[in-house]
């Protein structure tokens, strides 16, 4: 019997939550994005749910619209990342030797660099907007994918189902990847549902420092920049999309335990 | 010509500067339909002479002979692309640990179906797997197929393996300790079911085994195995009734006899050595309840006496056994 924990319990709310407020945005907001629809800074009510902003335009409109560019940036870094990761660990993992060596290496160096940094200096020779920073994110997702992949081959590669794969002359392609890679499985996904977190939380400091969204599309780590100025006159502002980035994280990040305590039950 | 044709065989692991040697001067021949026994304790080095005629040693392990070959086949020659088109197709092996020797998250069906996949252009290529299941002695054999391995009994994954190395029929089957893992009366059934198969089909099998109880069973014919040395072989009835290598003697007498009570189980006395102690003259004189001075200096020669071979100065006598 499986356990199922609290954390994964209320991981997946929070993230199926956050999933149809993106999917609904996609059809209905409140009032729109960019329309002023009342006076600059109104707090919380009933008529505007997270108060409204700098140029009076709806709050909860606004982060609602946002969740799409989280769910977009998460899913995109996290692919590459995946793909690339688990196509380079893999060989590093079953060849061994010289590729292993090559391999390793190059995301050792990787690793030894500042994500942001890397995004920024990205960002600032292929030009700003969320679809390089997205990419510059995947990039920098890579080598914790293929460390986990490789690490997983290592470990299966000695398993006596392998040797007896060989012994009746299965194809090394077929033994990677149908005898290998889905018994490796679990923690990559374990490390995939982080890694959403991780992007999100990126995506937004790129956001804040103007690199990432580009206005007057909404973004949650804009909107925090954006209500810096008015923190002590209008802190609702600044609360809603710090609020809604650290559920978020936080959401990922529990369903990323959730699932990786229920793998170690078995 | 022979099935399987074995000269001089010497399997060692180079590291750095020195080399450790795991088989030397191993010869042997195998006709089609033949059973032979290879026994010796761990690291006799019976599992690396079996992964090596199939070629899956690891790449750092050196192989030389001067005939290794398969149905007039050279091995040593093959490289990887060739030998995995005659692997599970003309020669196959089973595993120890049948738990352990299944993708666990591939329907066991699947698996068997793998084989298949791989050598032939089979078209009802799920009838056939069907087919050999039932041979095997799986009942529901259309239910088993899609069910994982962890559903089934250590019994029935070890005829599922044997179904596996067996469906393309090949000449040679290199059984590694194939019963070890299972209870008594599972074992039984096994050696029978591969007795049977290798009367109807001809395949000859190389069965691998530290006990002479099961070997006795299975096998015509047997070699002793010690510390990569052959140290007595010939057919088995032969060698339990006349053990003349005092390490044959040892390990028959190890095997728990009903009839004998209030008696503690002989042990033969110390333990293996490892690969990089290995004693001059010969290798099991350290042990040996008959050395003398002259096994601590030489190297016995391997001497032919009608059916049997045997590498002994001081054969055991009758009254000793």
């Amino acid at each position: 019997m499986k356990r199922v924990s609290w954390e994964l319990r209320i991981g997946l709310v929070l993230v199926l939550l956050l999933l149809l407020m993106c999917l609904v945005s996609f059809f209905y907001t409140p009032y729109g994005t960019n329309q002023e629809v009342a006076a600059k800074y109104q707090p919380p009510s009933s008529t505007f749910l997270f108060g409204t902003d700098n140029l009076g335009r709806d709050v909860f409109s606004r982060i609602m619209v946002g969740s799409q560019t989280v769910f977009l940036v998460g899913f995109i870094s996290v692919a590459i990342g995946l793909v690339f990761g688990v196509l380079l660990g893999s060989v590093a993992g079953f060849a061994g030797k010289w590729a292993d060596e090559i391999i390793m290496r190059l995301m050792d160096a990787m690793m030894s660099f500042p994500g942001i940094l890397f995004a920024l200096m990205y960002v600032a020779v292929f030009g700003f907007g969320i679809f390089n920073a997205t990419v510059a994110l995947g990039i920098m997702a890579i080598p914790k994918f293929a460390r986990i992949t490789r690490s997983g081959f290592m470990q299966v590669k000695q398993e006596p189902y392998i040797d007896m794969a060989r012994s009746v002359g299965v194809p090394k392609i077929r033994i990677m990847f149908v005898h290998i890679l889905p018994n490796i499985i679990s923690p990559l996904i374990v490390a995939a549902s982080m890694g959403f977190a991780t992007a999100i939380l990126a995506e937004a400091g790129l956001s804040y420092l103007g690199l990432g969204v580009q206005p007057p599309d909404p973004s949650w780590g804009r909107m925090l920049k954006d209500s810096q100025n008015s923190f002590l006159s209008a802190p609702h502002y600044a609360l809603a999309p710090g609020l809604m980035i650290t559920l978020t994280v936080l959401g990922f990040n529990l369903l990323g335990d959730g699932i990786r305590d229920i793998k170690d039950v078995k | 010509m022979s099935l399987l044709e074995v000269r001089d065989l010497r399997i060692s692991f180079p590291e750095g500067k020195k080399t450790q040697v795991a088989v030397s001067e191993l010869n042997f021949t195998m006709e089609p339909g033949d059973i032979l026994g290879i026994v010796g304790e761990s690291g006799s080095g019976k599992s690396v002479t079996s992964l090596s005629i199939m070629g899956l040693t690891s790449p750092s392990t050196k192989i030389e002979a001067q005939k290794l070959e398969y149905d007039g086949q050279n091995l040593l020659a093959l490289d990887e692309k060739d030998f995995r088109k005659i692997r599970g197709r003309s020669m196959s092996m089973i595993f120890q640990e049948p738990m352990s020797a299944l993708n666990p998250l591939l329907p066991v069906g699947r698996q068997i179906e793998e084989v298949l996949e791989t050598h032939s252009e089979e078209t009802d290529r799920m009838g056939k797997v069907i087919a050999i299941m039932k041979e095997v002695g799986l009942p529901r054999a259309e239910e088993l197929y899609h069910q994982l391995p962890y559903e089934l009994s250590g019994g029935m994954l070890q005829r599922i393996l044997i179904a596996m190395a067996m469906i393309l029929r090949p000449g040679l089957l290199i059984a590694d300790e194939p019963t070890t893992a299972l209870d008594v009366t599972v074992q039984a059934q096994i050696l029978r079911l591969m007795k049977r198969l290798n009367t109807q089909y001809g395949t000859a099998i190389l069965f691998i085994s530290h006990d002479f109880a099961v070997i006795r069973d299975i096998c015509k014919q047997v070699m002793v195995l010690y510390l990569g040395y052959i140290m007595e072989a010939g057919p088995v009835d032969q060698l339990i009734k006349r053990p003349m290598n005092p390490y044959t003697l040892g390990l028959l007498k190890s095997i728990p006899r009903p009839k004998v009570k209030n008696q503690p189980l002989y042990t033969i006395p110390g333990r293996v050595p490892s690969l990089d102690e290995r004693p001059s003259g010969c290798p099991f004189h350290t042990r040996c309840f008959k050395a003398q001075e002259r096994c601590r200096r030489e190297l016995p020669p391997l001497t032919e006496s009608g059916e049997c071979k045997l590498r002994c100065f001081y054969p055991v006598e009758d009254e000793e056994r």
